[in-house]
């Protein structure tokens, strides 16, 4: 899963380029290896990645859409139609067909019913959120029904619209956050018109508790809920299973630090910083290979030696999937630093099965939790205890931010839903 | 009382409106650009006929004006203030509401009304700089940083580019288009070019509303505050337009405007009013606006001036007025305003839709010529109104859009939740009969769009208090250079 942007300027003048750039730099967190900006040139949409994109065509479009493509599979990312092409935010066998519909809908009268009426088919919960251009100029960026990834909508002064998968990319850009598209909420944007229409029911859309737990940035808000708030909340929710006392806690950088802050503040024990990374930040889990994980881990663990050594310390992360993360921590908290306990709590259930809508790629035969008891797991990482919320604790978070998730990786089918 | 209303839109009709429902008996004429069907309708129903000639030439206007002998005449839009229509009139002895050339230089000048601020220290004031020359705006506007780049006249509320620079990496991209609005509003007013054709102006952020005020030259009767929504499309996004709609209430406030911001702005509008008729030697009597904003830097803060109603503005306030409107434009008119009060319905409030064709306002061609029909009987059972605004009865008495927003749909009741259903309920009855589409706003009016004004407010107001506590209301410090010391011109870029 990755991020998208979509941009339309209203008036003419603006070097689009800069804003793809630095929007997309803003959703490169969300995964992907290459950037791909599509725009329009006389009566076509050309598509082509951002290093080599026509700086001036851009400019003269006025409309862009770009989005961060997965190496692995991006034929199922992009779609190229007749007058049309269509970007979503993770592979999907049904975007040509989703791409076609919406193609049609557009050539009709009045696209934004017709389009409302075309998107209801497809509830399913496989179905990707999309942004689709024409050589006509227009703009449509739909929230798939179920909800899954989140979208936003943002402007700037009388000039731009800019819809993006997270509201970072938006302040980032100078624009402001006007609107959080709803599960099966879209936007169709033109020049001569904008209109927001709703296709399905949002109150079967859920999002992936990934999103809050992982994926969005602490400074994005999502649906409405502050990530970093969110993730604070469920830190404090650790207290409850921390059950030996600690002189010191800390959070594995930089997901895992909102949740190490909220977990200090519940039990009155000093939070620290523990960590210094080496290189430009990088998602660890978002890794292909072993070898790739392990070299991302390493380069962003290189410890404050005086914060742990000789401390009994609570060590907090978000998730644990195959647990090379915690494991080179304990090492080298363990046996280089010298803490005299240690004890991992994750900010979320145990991860058990892989996600069913491809939206969290994650194998289930790596999953550590979905194969090990927990006796294994803590000889295995060589900590003296460990503990992860339960599904309990979501549901409390879930409810005190009136959020629906979707926990299938966790074996949650549905979180929430007092919205 | 015979009385002739000069102008053709909605902000016409709404006056129309309240003319008519005086209690004296009323035979309204009216001077129109073209054959505008409500307000011909209003006119016929009281006796009256609709003119059609040039409103903006002050011997025609006062041609129709001669033929009727009204008692009282109305100058709606400021256009013919500018040309001097009211001065035409009143110099054949008619009793006139709108301002004179004179007066109407504060709207038509965007230079005048802050010189005006600034010489008289009168709080609100947003730093400027104005140009007439190409060659010096250009190099100005390479240093400029957070600022609007705007006609230094008024043109319809065209040609205003927000342009917020507080990204240095975006910074390059803004600068050019700052030079190229610049150089666009040098080529679209050339014809002015005596004059100041350019203002750039400090930009500041917050709630914007509108303070509207009747006067005789000494006396001024506030009206209630309204919000208007310049933003084309849903959720404030797209081009400036002339208002996609407004709402007003309960009372004189709206729902985010406290008191005190209120009796702030009031000290505003009579101060300028004040000031205004010393500076250029004329009495004020007409309609004037202030377009505000609450700002964290001053608190209520101009944008610019009407020198009139503003339009959807005083639509919002026709359902809630319960005074004899005529009679307060009339007593305006011959200076015996004193003491006059102006009765409005506390407990209602009201909002306002327009409905426009698509393509308005940046392709105002391909939106004009498309037949429209409405179903007023249906509007009427809502309790709402329906002003007709740009749209012309062509010879075959269909109606046909002229480009601009077509109609306004004006309904109140006793909090936004109801008037916004009845809003919503009532846009549905206009069509068009070519398949051609028409937009509105859903969102005017929505409990959505007032929590994010509220929400708004609320942080401005928190700036606002810590400059006031730091005794630093109005200032802004740009940049620290080394050696040179602050920067307070806000105008400039630290970067360049």
């Amino acid at each position: 899963m990755t991020g998208i942007l979509s941009i339309l300027a209203f008036e003419p003048g603006w070097e689009l380029h800069r804003f793809v750039s630095y929007g997309l730099e803003a959703l490169s967190h969300r995964g992907g290896s290459r950037r791909l900006v599509c725009w329009r040139r006389s009566e076509r949409v050309l598509c082509g990645d951002l290093e080599s994109a026509d700086v001036r065509g851009l400019a003269e479009s006025g409309t862009a859409i770009a989005a961060w493509l997965d190496g692995r599979r991006f034929d199922g990312q992009v779609i190229e139609g007749e007058n049309a092409v269509t970007l979503s935010d993770r592979p999907s066998g049904l975007l040509s067909e989703i791409a076609r519909d919406v193609e049609r809908a557009l050539s009709t009268d009045r696209p934004y019913a017709k389009l409302e009426e075309e998107l209801r088919a497809y509830e399913d919960t496989s179905v990707p959120s999309f942004a689709t251009l024409t050589s006509g100029g227009e703009l449509v960026v739909w929230r798939t029904n179920s909800g899954l990834t989140p979208l936003s909508i943002g402007g700037y002064g009388f000039d731009m619209a800019i819809t993006s998968s997270e509201t970072s990319a938006i302040e980032m850009l100078d624009a402001d956050v006007r609107r959080h598209l709803m599960p099966g909420e879209g936007v169709y944007m033109s020049r001569r018109q904008v209109r927001l229409f709703r296709s399905g029911a949002s109150e079967s859309g859920r999002l992936c508790l990934f999103e809050l737990l992982y994926t969005a940035r602490h400074d994005s808000t999502v649906d409405g809920i502050s990530v970093y708030e969110f993730r604070r909340e469920l830190g404090r929710r650790l207290g409850r299973y921390l059950e030996s006392p600690v002189d010191v806690v800390t959070g594995v950088p930089e997901t895992a630090l909102p949740y190490a802050v909220g977990l200090s503040q519940a039990v009155g024990v000093p939070f620290e910083l523990g960590f210094v990374g080496t290189a430009r930040r990088e998602r660890s889990m978002m890794k292909e290979s072993t070898r790739e994980r392990l070299i991302a881990v390493h380069l962003k663990l290189n410890p404050i030696r005086r914060v742990f050594a000789g401390k009994r310390v609570a060590v907090v992360d978000d998730s644990m999937v195959t647990g090379a993360t915690l494991k080179t921590v304990a090492q080298l908290l363990r046996y280089r630093v010298g803490a005299r306990e240690l004890h991992v709590l994750l900010a979320s259930p145990k991860l058990v099965s892989s996600c069913p809508y491809g939206v969290v790629g994650l194998d289930p035969d790596s999953m550590i939790s979905a194969h090990l008891d927990v006796s294994q797991i803590e000889k295995y990482l060589d900590v003296d205890s460990l503990a992860w919320l339960r599904e309990e604790d979501v549901e409390f978070a879930a409810r005190t931010f009136h959020a629906r998730f979707c926990g299938a990786c966790f074996g949650i089918d549905s979180l929430g839903g007092d919205r | 009382m015979r009385v002739l209303l000069v102008g053709s839109g909605a902000r016409e009709h709404a006056l129309a409106k309240l003319i008519v429902s005086s209690q004296n008996a009323v035979e309204l004429h009216v001077a129109a650009d073209y054959v505008n069907p409500g307000l011909k309708r209003e006119a016929e129903r009281s006796g009256g006929r609709l003119f059609a000639v040039d409103t903006n030439v002050p011997r025609a206007v006062a041609g129709v004006a001669e033929e009727v002998s009204p008692d009282l005449v109305v100058v709606g839009p400021e256009e013919p203030q500018f040309r001097g229509v009211a001065d035409a009139l009143r110099e054949r002895g008619f009793s006139v509401f709108g301002a004179s050339r004179a007066c109407s230089e504060v709207e038509r000048s965007k230079v005048f009304g802050r010189y005006l601020m600034w010489k008289h220290g009168i709080p609100g004031r947003l730093h400027f700089m104005a140009f007439r020359s190409l060659s010096e705006a250009e190099e100005f506007v390479k240093y400029a940083g957070d600022v609007v780049v705007k006609p230094a006249r008024q043109v319809g509320g065209k040609g205003v580019r927000v342009i917020r620079d507080t990204k240095a990496f975006l910074s390059e991209t803004k600068q050019q288009v700052k030079s190229g609005s610049v150089l666009r509003t040098f080529e679209e007013l050339r014809s002015l070019a005596e004059d100041y054709v350019v203002l750039v102006e400090q930009r500041v952020e917050g709630v914007e509303y509108t303070a509207q005020a009747i006067t005789d030259g000494s006396y001024v009767l506030p009206l209630p505050l309204v919000q208007d929504y310049p933003h084309a499309y849903e959720l404030d996004l797209g081009y400036e337009t002339g208002g996609m709609g407004c709402i007003s209430g309960p009372g004189y406030l709206l729902p985010f405007i406290t008191r005190d911001e209120y009796e702030a702005t009031e000290k505003i509008v009579g101060r300028v009013l004040e000031k205004l008729q010393e500076e250029v030697g004329d009495r004020y009597a007409g309609a004037f606006a202030g377009q505000m904003m609450l700002t964290g830097l001053w608190g209520p803060t101009v944008i610019e001036f009407y020198s009139r109603f503003g339009d959807p503005e005083i639509a919002c306030l026709m359902p809630r007025v319960e005074s004899d409107f005529l009679e307060l434009l009339d007593r305006a008119a011959r200076s015996a305003l004193a003491g006059a009060k102006l009765r409005v319905s506390e407990d209602t409030v009201s909002v306002v839709k327009a409905i426009a064709p698509a393509g308005y306002p940046a392709f105002k061609k391909e939106a004009s010529g498309h037949p429209v029909v409405v179903d007023e009987g249906r509007i009427r059972e809502l309790g709402c109104h329906l002003l007709y605004a740009s749209v012309e009865q062509g010879i075959d008495g269909m109606m046909y859009t002229k480009g601009s927003r077509a109609f306004e749909i004006v309904c109140a009741a006793e909090d936004y939740e109801r008037a916004y259903r009845l809003a919503e309920a009532a846009v549905s009855y206009v069509k068009s009969l070519d398949g051609w589409p028409l937009y509105y706003r859903s969102d005017i009016g929505s409990r959505q769009l007032l929590e994010a004004r509220r929400r708004e407010a609320e942080r401005v107001r928190t700036v606002h208090a810590s400059k006031q506590a730091r005794g630093t209301l109005g200032e802004t410090f740009t940049v620290w250079m080394p050696g040179r010391g602050i920067v307070a011109n806000p105008l400039l870029s630290p970067l360049r």
